[in-house]
Parts: C-alpha cells; structure tokens; sequence
C-alpha cells in the first residue's frame, strides 16, 4: 500500500482503509477501480 | 514477551506412562537432554509434549494404525485418565485430557506452543513433494489474503479492457452513423463531425411554430372546402321548396272553382240530408224537391259533395307547409352565406399571422361571398396536399435532428468512456505490477532468510564442505509449489537428495526444522528433538550439539532426547562449557514402575545439599 501511495496510485486516505481489505483478500475489482479513480481524481484537481 | 520458564512436566497413563511421571526442569536451564536406552520412555516424553501442545500424538503416526487415539493410554488405562500437566516457574500451569475422544486443554490460553521433530520425520521437508514443502512452509509466506486481492485487481483490468474494447466499437459505430447522416444532408461541412456539431447546435423546435400556424390555416381551409356542396345543396332545398309552395296553390285554386258559393249553408243541407237518408234509406223521393227524378243514388251524390269541401281544407294545409318549408330553405341558404363569410374572415386571419417560407404556398385572401368561393377554391387546386407535404418535411427534419443529436451525444460518450478507460487501465496494470513485486519481494525475503538461517545452521555443522548455499525457491509455473535446492562442489544448484549422504541430509533436515521453528515465535515455543543424530558420526555430533546449544537460548525450552552413548558423556565432558544443558538419564521401563529418572541433577549438585548456605 506504501508503494502503491508513492506511486500515487491510491491516495493515503484510501489506502488506509483499503489495507485490512488488502490483506484479508476482500478487495473487489470495483473497489481497486473506484480507488485509482479517486486518485486520478485527486491528481487532476490539487 | 516470552513465555516463563518450565518447572516440571507431569505425565499420568500416556503409552509408557503406566505410573505418574514427573519431569523436573532445573532453573535458569533452557536446554534438557533426555538420555535413555532404547524403550526407556524418551519419546513418551515427547509424546506427552505433543499431546498438550498439539493435542496429538505423532510416534504413532504413520505406522499403518489408523487412527490411533485407543493407542494412546497406557496398557491397562483408559482415555479418561490420561493426562499431562505442564507447571512453570510463575506457578501457572496447563492441564491437557482427554474428552469425547479430543485432547482439551485448560485453560486453553495457557496452552504451550510446542514443535515436535522425530527421527522419522527429519527427512520430511526435504524429500518431500514441493507442494508439501510449500503446506509445511506456507503459513510463513501466507500471501493467500494478498493473491485474492491481486486477483481481483487482475479482474478489473480484464473488465476494464472488455469495457475499452465495447467503448472503442460503439465509437466507431457511432461515427459511421454520423457519417451516413452527414452523406444523407449532402456533405455539407467539411467533415462529418464539424458538420454535426454545427446541425446539432439548430434549434430543435424551430419549426414547430410554423408547423402550429399551418395547422390551423389547413383547418380554415378544411371548412371553406366545403362550401361549394353546402351552397349547392341549400339553393336545390329552396328550389325544391318554391315548387311544391307553388303547386299547392294552384291544388287550392282548384278546390275552390269546384266549391259554390253559400258553401257552409250548402254543407249543412248536404249533412242534414244525409242525415235523413240514414233514416229512410230508399226514398220514393227527393224530401227537399219533392222530385222522384233523381232519387236513386241520391245518397252517394250527398257524399261526394260533403268530401269536395274536405279536399279543400287539406290542400289550404298544403299550402301553408309548402310555404313554411320555403321560408327555411331561405334560412338555411342565408345561414351558409353568414358561416362562409365567417370562415373566410377566419382563414385570413390564419393565413395573415404568419410569414410563410417559399416552400408553403398560400392563396390570396378568400372572397366573403359564398357564391364566389368555389372559383378561388379552383384557382389553387393541391393546396392540402403540398401542406401535408410540408408539415411532413418539417416533422421529418425535426426528427432527423433529433437523432442527430443523440447519436453525436453517443459518440460523446463514448469517446469519454474510451479515454477515461485507456487512462485508468495502465494506472491498474502499474497498481498490479507493484503489488506483485511487492508481494514476490515479501515471499523471496521470507524465503531467503529461510535459506539463509538454514545454510548458516549447516555451515556450523558442515563448516568449510561448501554445501551452504541452500535455496528455497517458489515454482513460478505451480500454485504453492517449493523447490529446496544446493549446491554441490559448486555445481548449479540441485535437489540436495541427489548429492547429499544421509547424515548430511539429516542435517539439513534438522536445519530446516531449527530455521523455520525459529521464524514463528521462539521464545515462546518448547523445541522437541526426538532422537533426531543417529545417522552423525561423533565429530558432526559434537558440532550440532553446540549448534543447539547455541540455538537453544532462543527458544522457551529445548528438549532433546538421544540413546547416543556421547550425549551421555558430552556434559560431563566439559563440552557444553555455559552449563545452560540439563541432563535427565531414564533408567530401564518396566510395566510395573513405568518410567523412572535415573538421573536428573548434576552429580556435584546432590553433595551441596547438606553444606550450610552462606549467610
């Protein structure tokens, strides 16, 4: 999740909420999309 | 925080032990030797470590017995009482027994977490299957929770290429359809799309007011259409009327000519006479006259005069009604002219109201007077149709447009998704391709600092013979599949089973036990070594008992159990130089005494006993 926040894949927020998911194998598809849309989003508008 | 330490183990009725056991731990020691020749009771012990630990009994396991739970009590004992007690310094201790065929700890908390490895299972890890390697391996490189979720993302990038694939077709599908409109609209623009966007900009409804104000000058039209039949029709009616009026008349005249004067006196003779024939049917004479002249038939002459004066009656009614019937044609024709004078004033007003493009033809104002309405109606025959015509043309346009728009909108759309998605998805493939780096880096550090304790361990007991460079490598073409492999005089890496004697993969065996044992909470982990050297020549032995030694100090306990005449020597030898070793010696077992210590404190120890403690 580190990595994936330097990259500016995932927003800190986000990975802090995605990492128990992460780990216990819950993420859905739509969750990693919906979360590096948020991202993009965030990026596009500082 | 580590576990305390242990103060004694009490086993009751657990296979060899046919009499309560108890085996005292010296203080401040973290390592035990168990020695005893064979059938002493070493792996009882052993046993009973597993049976509270695991709740298990494993040197029973895989001797063809089945299941082995009846095997577990001693000879003569029931389930029921056998038991084993693990008491620690701090005074807690745990209670394992058995109940409804299951071993039950209590309290459960107080478990101690035990790894067991037998003589017969030193080979295990290193000749087994690589998926068994990996079973025995996995719950150190558990990444199952870290692969669904990378599943998942690999999930949404095949969704989201589907989806740019779908969004590229319809696309391209859409802007086939622009371009087959923009070929209908004649190429106008210089491109298709430039063209719609500039169409699509048009007002939707620009039409619809004149459409409305066509719609009611045809319906102006519709009603003067009509007035040609309708004057036609009033002026036969009056026609028709003024005939009959004048024939009832002349029916009247008639009537009168044949009626003579004096005619009501007339009348009333003819009823009197009339009258008196009822009485006196067949007369010789006229009563009046007196004359026998014209008697005969004398009644139906009465008659026929009496009814000349009712035809003249009905005729004066006749005539009445024939008049009356030509005072309303005269009101129906004068009606048609007041409605025809209306509806022309009216079809002006429509046809004034609006400016009216080249492509709609309207007439010149109509005439108020009815009788001249069918010559303009003549003078612009097709009017209906060429409306029609044009209201449809505006309908069609209006609907052309419409269609433009939302397929320019689809297009749109689509477009956007298909940017939209070709954005996103190399952002997933980075995400995928970090997470599995990530994880891969996770399970090849794991994995090395497996290897490399494993190779540090047989370095120190094969030290200089260069056959530490062990390797533990995941197949990356197999699910949970673990390859161990060597090197051999410097050779590439290779199965260590197909170069090794079996004292060195004994060793490596060993190794790999310490290791992972040591990966998962030493401190809090009794380490039991059943009888697991038989295979080492003495100077091996010498290495790996300081090897475990060392190793020991790690670990909660250590236990270690061995017929091997050297263990017997070694702590009197002076090799265990810290004195951090207890020794236990188990005399010969006999059913009657079960197992019994032989020795269990150093020889010195017992002497020191009797002198007085220094102040």
């Amino acid at each position: 999740m580190e990595r994936l926040v330097r990259e500016n894949l995932i927003t800190a927020e986000v990975a802090k909420r995605l990492h128990p998911k992460l780990a216990e194998g819950k993420l859905a598809p739509e969750d990693w999309r919906l979360a590096i849309e948020l991202a993009d989003r965030k990026e596009a508008s500082p | 925080m580590s576990a305390f330490g242990l103060k004694k183990l009490t086993v009751e009725y657990l296979r060899g032990c046919t009499v309560p056991f108890v085996l005292p731990f010296e203080k401040g020691k973290k390592m035990m030797v168990v020695y005893g020749e064979n059938a002493a009771g070493k792996s009882t012990i052993c046993d009973a470590f597993e049976f509270i630990g695991k709740g298990k009994v494993g040197s029973l396991e895989n001797r063809g017995l089945g299941k082995t739970t009846a095997y577990w009590p001693s000879v003569g004992r029931n389930a029921s009482e056998v038991a084993v007690t693990l008491e620690n310094t701090d005074d807690s201790s745990c209670r394992a027994c058995i109940l409804k065929g299951e071993v039950v700890a209590h309290p459960p908390a107080a478990r101690p977490q035990v790894e067991v490895l037998r003589r017969s299972q030193i080979l295990a890890l290193v000749e087994a299957k690589p998926a068994d390697r990996y079973t025995a391996i996995c719950r150190f490189i558990d990444v199952s929770g870290i692969e669904a979720s990378e599943t998942a993302l690999r999930q949404a990038i095949r969704d989201l290429a589907a989806n740019r694939e779908n969004a590229a077709a319809r696309v391209s599908g859409n802007m086939e359809a622009i371009t087959q409109f923009w070929e209908a609209a004649g190429r106008a623009g210089s491109d298709p799309m430039s063209w719609a966007d500039t169409e699509t900009k048009r007002d939707l409804n620009a039409a619809d007011a004149e459409v409305a104000a066509l719609g009611r000058v045809q319906n102006a039209y519709s009603r003067l259409i009509d007035y040609p039949s309708r004057l036609t029709a009033a002026t036969e009616r009056l026609t028709q009327a003024t005939q009959i009026a004048a024939a009832e008349e002349r029916k009247v005249q008639q009537c009168v000519q044949t009626i003579a004067a004096d005619a009501a006196e007339v009348m009333a003779l003819l009823q009197a006479g009339r009258a008196w024939l009822q009485k006196h049917p067949s007369p010789d004479s006229c009563p009046l006259c007196e004359s026998a002249e014209k008697v005969a038939g004398l009644d139906q002459r009465l008659a026929q005069r009496l009814n000349s004066f009712a035809g003249l009656q009905t005729a004066q009614n006749r005539t009445k009604a024939a008049a009356a019937a030509v005072q309303q044609a005269e009101q129906q024709l004068a009606a048609v002219q007041d409605d025809a004078c209306k509806d022309a004033q009216a079809f002006e007003q429509a046809r004034a109201a609006f400016n009216w493009p080249a492509d709609i033809p309207m007439p010149a104002s109509p005439p108020v007077d009815v009788q001249a309405i069918p010559a303009w109606l003549a003078k612009y025959p097709n009017l209906s149709a060429q409306w029609r015509s044009a209201e449809a043309t505006r309908q069609d346009k209006k609907q052309f447009l419409a269609t433009l728009r939302q397929t320019r909108q689809t297009y749109l759309d689509n477009l956007r998704a298909h940017k939209e998605l070709s954005a996103l998805l190399p952002r997933l493939e980075q995400a995928l391709k970090a997470v599995e780096e990530e994880r891969r880096a996770f399970t090849d550090s794991v994995l090395a600092r497996i290897a490399g304790e494993v190779g540090r361990l047989y370095e120190r007991v094969h030290p200089g013979e260069g056959l530490n460079h062990i390797s533990l490598e995941l197949d990356p073409k197999r699910k949970a599949s673990l390859d161990i492999g060597a090197q051999f005089c410097g050779g590439k890496s290779a199965p260590p089973q197909a170069y090794f004697s079996e004292s060195h993969l004994d060793t490596l065996g060993l190794c790999v036990f310490l290791a992972l044992a040591t990966l998962d909470g030493p401190e809090n982990t009794v380490l039991v070594l059943d009888d697991v050297l038989a295979s080492m020549d003495e100077p091996h032995v010498e290495r790996l008992v300081e090897v475990l030694y060392a190793e020991a100090v790690k670990f909660r306990h250590c236990l270690i159990t061995t017929h091997s005449r050297p263990w017997k020597d070694n702590p009197r030898w002076g090799w265990l130089k810290n004195g951090h070793c207890q020794f236990i010696e188990l005399d010969k077992w006999a059913a009657q005494q079960g197992m019994k210590l032989k020795r269990s404190l150093p020889d010195a120890e017992p002497l020191g006993h009797p002198l007085p403690q220094p102040a």
